[in-house]
């Protein structure tokens, strides 16, 4: 018997798999197919930061197109700590793109006013 | 000065002040929304992890998606006025004063008045750490505020104090941003926060954490140096070697404005005693969001600041009328109830919030009320860091009296 915490949504249904592959304790599908990816291989959806130039803050947040293998997150965010992007930006923009992960904008930045 | 009329004011430009704002503009009335900040969306701005608005929106969306989804909602209607860059000073009656870099005083005498100013986190000196007071002690928001938008990193090898969820999301942070986080440390049995956070920020990563266990000094005169952590069931001591503290203690409603015009705060909550509709004891004043429960979910945040709205319209067109009360009171093991009173006429049982004493398993949710006992739920879990919403029962308002609510069931 193996016990996973569902972490899909924030309600966190403690999952049971018992030894010939049966599911319990799952709220909705979605906890039942947790299960199964989880087991299969971890992956996360990655969120970070990359740094802008002229905007009206300093960083703009981003998010990974898919879910990422949970070793891979350190590096990826190690890869892109070197990157700038200009003002302005707008939410769903694609900051970064190589042949692993795209990292879209999570918000909109407008250019900094002179003042 | 600047002198405005309106139908309703908002103070508080974060997810309830935005949700709050909406559905009276929807409703028709006349809005000003007055925030502090250089723009909308509150802490949300700074929550750049993902897990909002699957419970309200059916989709999971990371903090700053959540606020402008609302932002250009609100933005997107005529009759809500936006004051940024705004500090609330005062309020007396139904006039709320301000002041801002572009217009000076500002004076809004309004209809009805709806709290959304949040709340702040506890600070060191709210926990009487002994040593000195170096450098390198941050509360988890600050230093969620200097990463996620001031760009800044705040150390290199970090410990966290408490379990609260920013403070597991900010070890997580932390660690993806290249610091060495050697652990998290809570004076509980239990974790303070959501178990999805203790899985997918600390388990994920390997940081250890620590339950039963405190910060009992900090070493450092000009930067921290590191910390002596201790086991509070054996005393044992154990030396950290840290040069950042962060804290993840606890929130505190923040009531400063509400205080001044006599709102009644409930001492379990730190937030206003209010009705079904969110009204507090002062008539025409409604509050909703984290100035008046600590909620665990935006979500519950946005459900609950459109029943204030609605409830500052209803105010105003002069439709609501209070014929009556019923009190609800937390029972065994219920550490506090929202709302705290009922005004009748009640059309429909509606939703309390609450949470747990303590963690239970396999356990009851009863309401009483005349003599009369009813379930009114029953959990396979429930923990005091994951808030239970649930319905009132039609028969526990049939006699007009007050309820009581309580938990049984095994513990831990």
């Amino acid at each position: 018997m193996k016990i996973l915490t569902c972490i899909v949504c924030p309600v966190g249904c403690k999952i049971k798999i018992d030894e010939d592959g049966n599911i319990y304790g799952a709220r909705c599908d979605r906890g039942v197919s947790f299960v199964k990816r989880e087991l299969l291989s971890s992956e996360r959806i990655l969120t970070t930061t990359v740094k802008v130039d002229g905007g009206i803050v300093k960083v703009v947040p981003v998010k990974s197109n898919k879910p990422i293998p949970k070793e891979r997150l350190r590096e990826i965010v190690k890869k892109v700590s070197s990157l700038s992007v200009r003002a302005p930006i707008h939410r769903g923009d694609v900051i970064y793109s190589d042949e692993e992960v795209s990292l879209i904008a999570t918000r909109s930045v407008g250019e900094a006013q002179d003042v | 000065m600047k002198e405005v009329k309106t139908d309703i004011v908002v103070i508080g430009g974060g997810p309830a002040g935005l949700a709050s704002a909406l559905r009276a503009g929807e409703l028709g009335a006349n809005v000003i929304l007055v925030e502090r900040d250089f723009e909308l969306g509150g802490i949300l701005n700074q929550c750049i992890h993902t897990g909002f608005g699957l419970s309200l929106l059916g989709v999971e969306l990371t903090g700053p998606e959540y606020a402008e989804t609302f932002i250009e909602k609100v933005l997107s209607l005529n009759n809500i006025k936006v004051f940024l860059s705004t500090m609330v000073l005062d309020i007396k009656d139904k006039t709320v004063y301000g002041v801002n870099k572009k217009d000076g005083l500002v004076m809004i005498r309004a209809g009805a008045i709806i709290l959304a100013m949040g709340c702040r986190e506890r600070t060191r000196g709210a926990l009487g750490i002994p040593g000195e007071r170096p450098a390198g002690i941050y509360t988890a928001g600050s230093a969620q505020r200097l990463i996620n938008i001031e760009g800044l990193m705040p150390g290199k090898r970090v410990v966290v104090l408490g379990s609260g969820d920013i403070g597991m999301i900010m070890a997580r942070r932390l660690l993806l941003e290249g610091a060495e986080v050697l652990g998290v440390l809570e004076k509980l049995p239990y974790p303070g926060g959501l178990t999805r956070n203790v899985v997918q920020c600390l388990e994920d990563f390997g940081i250890p954490l620590y339950l039963n266990h405190t910060i009992s000094e900090i070493k450092g005169k000009y930067r921290v140096e590191g910390v002596i952590a201790e086991n509070l069931l054996t005393r044992e001591k154990f030396f950290m070697d840290v040069d950042t503290i962060l804290l993840s203690v606890g929130l505190i409603p923040e009531n400063e404005l509400s205080k001044k015009i006599g709102v009644r705060l409930d001492p379990r909550t730190g937030g206003p005693i209010v009705d079904q509709n969110r009204e507090t004891s002062v008539e025409g004043v409604f509050a909703c969001g984290n100035v008046l429960q600590v909620h665990d979910l935006v979500d519950e945040v946005t459900r609950e600041s459109y029943i204030a709205g609605e409830g500052a319209v209803r105010y105003i067109s002069g439709k609501r009328k209070i014929e009556g009360v019923i009190n609800l009171r937390p029972g065994e093991n219920v550490r506090y109830i929202v709302p705290q009173r009922l005004s009748l006429p009640i059309d429909s049982p509606p939703y309390i919030y609450f949470r747990p004493q303590e963690p239970f398993t396999n356990c009851q949710v009863i309401g009483r009320s005349n003599g009369r006992e009813f379930s009114l739920g029953s959990y396979e879990y429930a923990r005091p860091g994951e808030m239970i919403k649930l319905r009132l029962k039609r028969e526990l308002l049939d006699s007009n009296l007050d309820i009581e609510v309580s938990l049984v069931g095994e513990k831990g």
